[in-house]
């Protein structure tokens, strides 16, 4: 501020003011100046101007005295402490988000879904990756799995989870690295059935029906981490006819009695009779690949084959290795072992098998369970993954298009000193806060979807105990932390480099570079999309196709209940007796006896050759023995000769078979006519049998899995599954109370339990079910989070074009052209992002196809569709404002500054 | 603390910044020692005295009351803190205590 009324001879030499200048930094000389001009003011009234002029140099001069200056300590500028902006920060960006309504929704509703899902996903393949974990020998214990034919072979579908019985003992005998093994097989293997029934004091009787027991040697307990509560690991399933129950199978029967050292009647191929309660264990946890409500001891098989065979191949063999073995190093020695014990023709192989990864990748034949998908957990965090992308992307392209707005913002904090860095900082923490307000909202989300849907289609994996779990925070700080990160990053250092002036004149314009950034993410964000979109087209189709294939046979109407143990062998008598009441009801239609039933692994294997040939590789055909009516009952189409019947029972009894056309395939023939008569060996013994009959190919197990070799076989022991045909629509419990009547008074005393054939067969798909559930859902969020962020470009790209469309509309544009013209960008975007997802959606598509044995017949309608489908909802999604921008009167956009 | 040293100049800078209670910056400070003291000060010295002073704790300083006559430049207005006001309380008792333990006699003063 310069004083008008001084004469330049009024002020205080200027040079000396140059030299104070020179001599203290610009903080300083405010105040020293201002004094020392204060004091020449006053000096020049006393004594004169000349006098103060010499004394103000005087004074100027004497700071050159070093002690004078040098303890000025005072910095230019105080620098704040590293986190004093911090709070400035936030408040800015949270003025911004609540300013900027539109911005905000966008990128909460984006990220906060994607995280959610995200989030979920993750606790859901953690638990899918924790299967097994917890026995504490884990890490030395393998599966022995078992295969016919060489493994070089190649054929996965002829490698079984199980093993021969004589393979575990001479293993552990001749391998000193094998500390334990144990044998583990089911106890419906022999017989579908295993009735165990308690009888308390007060002559109450428990009986069910079981399904899920194994009976397994004594180092069972020691080698897996099943605790027992009561008992001795060491003893309890050493001696024959000892049973450890699970607590809650022990309540089942006991109630609240002690169950140990008392006796429960066990119904089962062989070896029935009474069991002694030798201990009471935990019940087995989820993520165990073996799922059991109770264990017997492997000494009640007796010492038959079940101890000795070398070709009966439905045991589970376990070995526990000391630890430090090189699992491959025992590998390689076992083919030579395996021909010692069979000779040097022997043909099949085994392997080793981590325990750890049976669950996900496994899926060999005859598993203990349902195996989890390996495949499908990778694609559920790929899909989940995407989603978070997508939403990190939307946030870059709008922070990045309204840099614009914020030029000005950024110009002015540079102006009073901020450094890049700050502004860095500054526009980081921003992200920062909005991915933070975005993590709250999935949790929110999370905790709304939990008992609408994610408990359900996690199979109650994820619940509200989540909160409490370091496997949830990690990765929920982790994908804060990344998505703020990947996120802030480009939108910072954009803004951060504006130029002060020009940011201030509002010279800066949108680049080309940034727009063209900002097209390609978009662009890539909807091609993504519109793979997902096919994608979870596909899996949805193929889910429909195998549900909708003809199956081959007749499942409808039918309840399946299991024959009971007691009928025991040969008891024909009491199913005759079943069959005649069952039938009496006007609503039952038909009744057949199998001993095995579609959509349940066949458990009767034999080798099958034809008489005097010498054929090599696989023989293994599936057998399942059936009554008369079997054939007709189920539908199934004869291609050739005949099925059994009542007047040819006689002769076909254990001479007679019938195959379907892979067994035919199999065994070597080629039309069916040519295969009547045709004499064929099991397992290479006698009898020789004559095929009778060639029955077309039918799905015995889910579409996703080849089909099998199956030979009929006329059944005279009469244990299995009894089907029943009943109308539906009439009253049905009036009609199952009559079949319920009917097995009372034919088996009576015996527990009885049924399903519907279909909804059984269609179990098989429940996990495919599962896949189209969460994968249309995560297509959907992907397309409405793509379309969300395409509002978002679509309305900051009309602001800046508002002058444009303003003058266009004033020389005769009508609202349609201005519409085009507004949404030829955007058309350009959805047909490049098509072109894009197309190749890789095939890709994707083929290898997730390929898992199928049964495919969908791949059309570019798939492709096609989806794409158009998410194309169309995009135009629609941007509809509004475009159509609101061409509409607007140009004196309203041309009014403007 | 250990009590800190005061020259004696520093002193009286502390003082007339107290004295000037409110009003004190470079300017009024050396006048108002020049009038009380009859001494020529120079405005170096005083501003480097006020900075020590600063820096020792004793006065505290904040930025202000630009004027026209100043060329609109703000004033470093100083204010005796805690510490200097007991530093300058103890100085006065020591003083007064060894005035009052002065016999008469040994500067010729007290009887007339």
């Amino acid at each position: 501020m310069e004083q008008p009324e001084k004469t330049p001879h009024d002020r205080p030499p200027r040079l000396a003011d140059a030299l104070l200048e020179l001599l203290f930094n610009t903080y300083e000389v405010e105040e020293i100046q201002g004094d020392l001009a204060e004091l020449f003011g006053r000096r020049t009234e006393d004594y004169g101007l000349k006098q103060a002029r010499r004394l103000y140099w005087l004074d100027v001069l004497r700071f050159l005295n070093p002690f004078a200056r040098k303890r000025r300590i005072i910095q230019p500028y105080p620098t704040p402490p590293p986190l004093a902006m911090l709070h400035n920060y936030l408040l800015t960006a949270s003025r911004e988000a609540r300013r900027n309504k539109l911005f905000t929704g966008i990128n909460l509703t984006g990220l906060g879904t994607g995280l959610a899902a995200f989030l979920v996903i993750v606790q859901f393949v953690l638990f899918e990756k924790s299967y097994d974990t917890f026995h504490q020998n884990a890490e030395d214990i393998y599966r022995v799995p078992f295969s016919w034919e060489p493994l070089s072979g190649g054929n996965p579908d002829e490698l079984y989870a199980s093993n021969v019985p004589a393979f575990g003992p001479a293993l552990a005998s001749d391998f000193p690295e094998v500390a334990a093994y144990t044998r583990v097989f089911h106890i419906q293997t022999l017989v579908p059935y295993c009735v165990l029934t308690y009888v308390n004091k007060s002559g109450n009787k428990v009986s069910f029906n079981e399904s899920r027991g194994y009976y397994v040697e004594p180092a069972f307990l020691s080698m897996f981490s099943f605790p027992l509560t009561e008992g001795d690991k060491a003893t309890a399933l050493r001696e024959p006819k000892t049973i450890v129950l699970t607590r809650s199978a022990a309540t089942r029967y006991f109630g609240s009695e002690n169950p140990v050292g008392k006796t429960v009647d066990i119904q089962n191929e062989g070896p029935s009779g009474a069991y002694t309660v030798t201990g009471i264990m935990e019940d087995v946890l989820r993520n165990s690949h073996l799922q059991f409500d109770f264990l017997l001891s492997y000494a009640s098989l007796g010492t038959g084959s079940v101890q000795k065979s070398w070709v009966w191949s439905q045991f589970y063999t376990y070995v526990q290795l000391r630890p430090g073995t090189n699992p491959k190093a025992l590998e390689a020695k076992l083919p030579a072992f395996l021909k010692k014990y069979n000779g040097e023709k022997c043909e099949y192989e085994v392997f080793l098998q981590p325990l750890k990864a049976i669950h996900l990748t496994s899926h060999l034949r005859y598993e203990t369970s349902v195996n989890g998908s390996e495949r499908t957990v990778n694609f559920l965090l790929i899909m989940a993954g995407l989603i978070l992308v997508i939403a990190w992307v939307n946030y870059v392209n709008l922070s990045s298009a309204r840099a614009l707005e914020r030029a000005r913002e950024t110009g002015v904090r540079k102006a009073i000193g901020a450094g890049r860095p700050a502004l860095f900082a500054q526009f980081l923490v921003q992200a920062f806060l909005t991915n933070g307000m975005a993590l709250l909202l999935a949790m929110v989300l999370i905790v709304l979807a939990i008992p609408l849907y994610v408990s359900r289609v996690t199979g109650g994996v994820v619940d509200f105990s989540l909160f409490t779990r370091a496997s949830f925070w990690l990765p929920a700080l982790g994908a804060w932390i990344a998505g703020s990160l990947l996120s802030g990053i480009y939108p910072a250092i954009l803004l951060s480099s504006y130029k002060p002036v020009e940011a201030l004149k509002g010279k800066i314009r949108h680049t080309a570079g940034g727009l063209y950034t900002r097209k390609l993410l978009a662009t890539t964000q909807f091609a993504a999309s519109v793979a997902l979109a096919i994608f979870t087209g596909v899996v949805l189709s193929q889910f429909y196709f195998m549900r909708h294939q003809d199956l081959g046979i007749r499942l409808e109407q039918t309840l399946v209940l299991r024959t009971p143990g007691a009928a025991g062998p040969g008891s024909g008598g009491n199913l005759d007796h079943f069959r005649q009441e069952v039938t009496k009801p006007a609503a039952v239609q038909g009744v057949a006896f199998s001993t095995a039933i579609p959509g349940r692994e066949i458990t009767t294997t034999r080798g099958m050759r034809r008489r005097n040939s010498e054929q090599k590789g696989n023989t293994n055909v599936f057998l399942v023995g059936v009554d008369e009516k079997y054939i007709p009952y189920f539908g199934l189409q004869l291609l050739a000769g005949r099925g059994f019947s009542e007047n040819s029972a006689a002769t076909d009894k254990g001479r007679s078979v019938v195959l379907n056309e892979q067994a035919l395939q199999m065994v070597g023939l080629e039309s069916p006519e040519a295969a009547i008569g045709e004499k064929v060996l099991l397992n290479g013994r006698p009898p020789e049998l004559t095929i009778t009959g060639v029955i077309k190919d039918y799905h015995n197990k889910s579409l996703e899995h080849p089909i099998e070799p199956i030979v009929l076989y006329p059944d005279s022991l009469g244990e299995g599954y009894l089907s029943v045909r009943i109308q539906v629509k009439d009253n049905l419990p009036a009609t199952l109370s009559a079949v319920e009547k009917a097995y009372a008074k034919a088996f009576p005393g015996q527990p009885l339990d049924y399903f519907f054939l279909d909804d059984f067969f269609n179990q098989q798909y429940q996990q495919e079910a599962r896949n189209v559930e969460v994968f249309t859902l995560f297509a959907v969020l992907a397309i409405l989070i793509a379309c969300l962020g395409l509002i978002g470009l679509t309305t900051y790209a009309i602001a800046g074009r508002t002058k444009e469309i303003g003058v266009r509309k004033v020389h005769g544009a009508d609202t349609f052209a201005v519409a085009r013209l507004l949404l030829k960008d955007l058309m350009l975007t959805v047909l490049l992002a098509n072109l894009m997802a197309w190749p890789l959606s095939w890709w994707v598509v083929r290898f997730w196809l390929e898992h199928y044995a049964f495919r969908l017949p791949l059309s570019p309608v798939y492709f096609l569709v989806p794409g158009a489908a998410v194309s169309v909802i995009a135009l629609l999604s941007v509809l509004y404002q475009t159509l609101k921008a061409a509409r607007t009167r140009p004196a309203a956009f041309l009014k403007e500054v | 603390m250990k009590r800190v040293y005061l020259g004696e100049f520093e002193e009286i800078v502390l003082l007339t910044v107290a004295v000037l209670f409110g009003q004190a910056y470079g300017v009024t400070v050396t006048q108002e020692i020049e009038r009380q003291t009859g001494r020529s000060v120079t405005f170096s010295t005083v501003h480097t005295t006020l900075q020590r002073l600063e820096e020792k704790g004793f006065l505290a300083s904040g930025m202000g009351g630009a004027t026209a006559e100043r060329g609109g430049r703000r004033k470093r207005f100083y204010s005796v803190t805690a510490a200097g006001a007991q530093a300058l309380q103890e100085i006065h008792q020591v003083r007064a205590r060894l005035w009052s333990q002065v016999h008469p006699q040994a500067l010729r003063l007290g009887v007339v």
